[in-house]
């Protein structure tokens, strides 16, 4: 390291990244060590019913993990490796990736890719914010490859499909050796990486109600980039209104990126409903949403950027809604 | 470790091949079949050098288990090219000079095809949309551009 090099926070996490760690291999981008083949796992499971999954993940407790798309999953492994032997992999479940609306009720299938969704003509027509933000995952390519359950269990705080699932009031349907059971998406992230999922449960199916007809929503996502990053602050808002009154009838905000989980700005829904919306109680929602976030800081922006941020999107995205409702003729 | 074999369309040439339950898809495509095209940037999906056409649909193949290809249709790079001529989209990289170095450009040439093949009429944005995958670090982008935007037309025309 030379003298004097202005070494700010950035410069600092990729030296904490790349330095030598004892009895870790580091990877050397200079020399051929790309064919250095670390994450490793001895078998490979393509099951064909998530009965079969579970009954390996319970054989093989603690010793294998899910697979769906991989992208978090394996390049995760790469820098940290899980002592994993067993990879079961769940995309060629047949069904499982399905998108089926029936009886009011939207179901999405575990393994359906974020192109599906964005692409999918239930999602546009009747949750459309679902498709607008599977729409800004990742790369192209991320989203041929990674899956709606993926972006879930991974449980990072900033998984771009989780605002919009937590206004939808989402529930998750998991199956496990004792059967299957439902946990509302509120209660299953449970920290940075972690949810309620036992070590040999998958995620089956996420349910969702359609948007009401007099409801409009909307997703915002902030990120440095347009492209391939994680949000900075991610925002996604539910709204009905009465139309005489112009007063609040409902109304969900989900925040990602901005708490140890994806979360709902529940004080901030309870101070607007039944008020009147202008731009007092608007801001004053936003403010109230900015203090209930978490911001942590790190190589993306700090703690401080993120909670402004949350207001201003915040306020923004009831905006939109506000918008689109006085668009809409019902 | 116990190996299994595989079957995969690579190019329109079907092969099987004994493969490691680790082994990447990428690793199998260069190390065994010599298709050394496909490149090997950042094994972490966000470079998008390593892109392939898995059963029509552009993928990084750096974060693909071989395994997970199994019974898969694949095509790379060097795939493009038909009966010794090269694929529109080839020529007018040639043409506008969209390659400085040469790293990105079969991940390019893969998404560009990925896009034509859905929608053979991109506007600018979603061309941009389309490349966003790869990262050209000799910032290129404008003559790629270019380049798809006249293949486009000459694959229309």
């Amino acid at each position: 390291m030379g003298v004097g090099w202005p070494r700010n926070d950035v410069s600092q996490a990729v030296l904490k990244r790349k330095t030598f760690q004892k009895g870790k291999v580091m990877r050397d981008p200079v020399s051929k060590s790309h064919l250095w083949k670390k994450p490793c796992w001895e078998k490979y499971f393509r099951v064909k019913t998530p009965g079969e999954a579970v009954q390996i993940l319970e054989e093989l407790q603690g010793e294998s993990r899910v697979i769906a798309g991989g992208t978090d999953l394996l390049a995760r492994m790469r820098q940290e490796g899980f002592g994993v032997k067993a990879l079961v992999d769940i995309t060629c479940i047949p069904g499982l990736g399905e998108i089926r609306s029936e009886d009011g009720l939207i179901r999405l299938g575990a393994v359906a890719t974020p192109k599906d969704l964005s692409q999918s003509s239930v999602l546009r027509e009747k949750a459309f914010c679902l498709a607008q933000a599977a729409s800004q995952i990742g790369t192209p390519q991320i989203r041929n490859l990674g899956t709606l359950g993926g972006n879930l269990c991974n449980a990072s705080p900033a998984a771009d499909l989780a605002p919009p699932l937590l206004i939808f009031e989402a529930k998750a349907k998991i199956a496990g050796g004792k059967g299957e059971r439902e946990v509302p998406l509120d209660s299953f992230f449970t920290g940075p990486g972690q949810t309620v999922l036992n070590p040999s449960e998958i995620l089956k199916e996420i349910i969702i109600p359609e948007l009401r007809l007099d409801a409009s929503a909307t997703f915002l996502k902030l990120g440095r980039r347009k492209a391939a990053d994680l949000a900075l602050v991610s925002v996604a808002v539910l709204l009905a209104m009465d139309r005489k009154e112009r007063t609040c009838q409902l109304i969900r905000i989900g925040l990602g990126s901005v708490a140890p989980t994806p979360i709902r700005a529940k004080q901030a829904e309870a101070f607007l409903i039944g008020r009147r919306l202008d731009d007092r109680s608007i801001q004053e929602a936003a403010q109230s949403a900015m203090r209930e976030s978490q911001p942590i800081s790190d190589v993306r922006a700090s703690s401080q950027y993120r909670r402004e941020m949350v207001g201003v999107m915040v306020e923004r995205a009831i905006r939109k809604c506000l918008e689109q409702l006085e668009g809409k003729d019902v | 470790m116990s190996k299994s074999v595989i079957q995969m369309e690579v190019n329109g040439r079907s092969v099987s091949l004994e493969v490691e339950p680790d082994e990447m898809l990428v690793d199998v495509l260069r190390e065994r079949m010599g298709l050394t095209g496909t490149k090997v940037g950042c094994r972490e999906g966000e470079c998008g050098v390593c892109s392939v056409i898995l059963n029509g649909k552009l993928v990084p193949s750096c974060l693909i288990p071989a395994m997970k290809a199994d019974g898969g249709k694949i095509l790379t790079v060097e795939g493009l090219e038909k009966d010794g001529e090269l694929h529109p989209l080839q020529k007018e990289f040639l043409n506008k000079a969209a390659i400085q170095c040469g790293f990105c450009t079969p991940g390019m040439l893969l998404s560009a095809k990925a896009l034509l093949d859905e929608n053979p009429e991109p506007t600018l944005n979603e061309i941009k949309i389309g490349i966003s995958g790869v990262l050209c670090r000799c910032t290129g982008y404008r003559k790629i551009i270019q380049a798809i935007e006249s293949a486009a037309k000459s694959v229309r025309s």
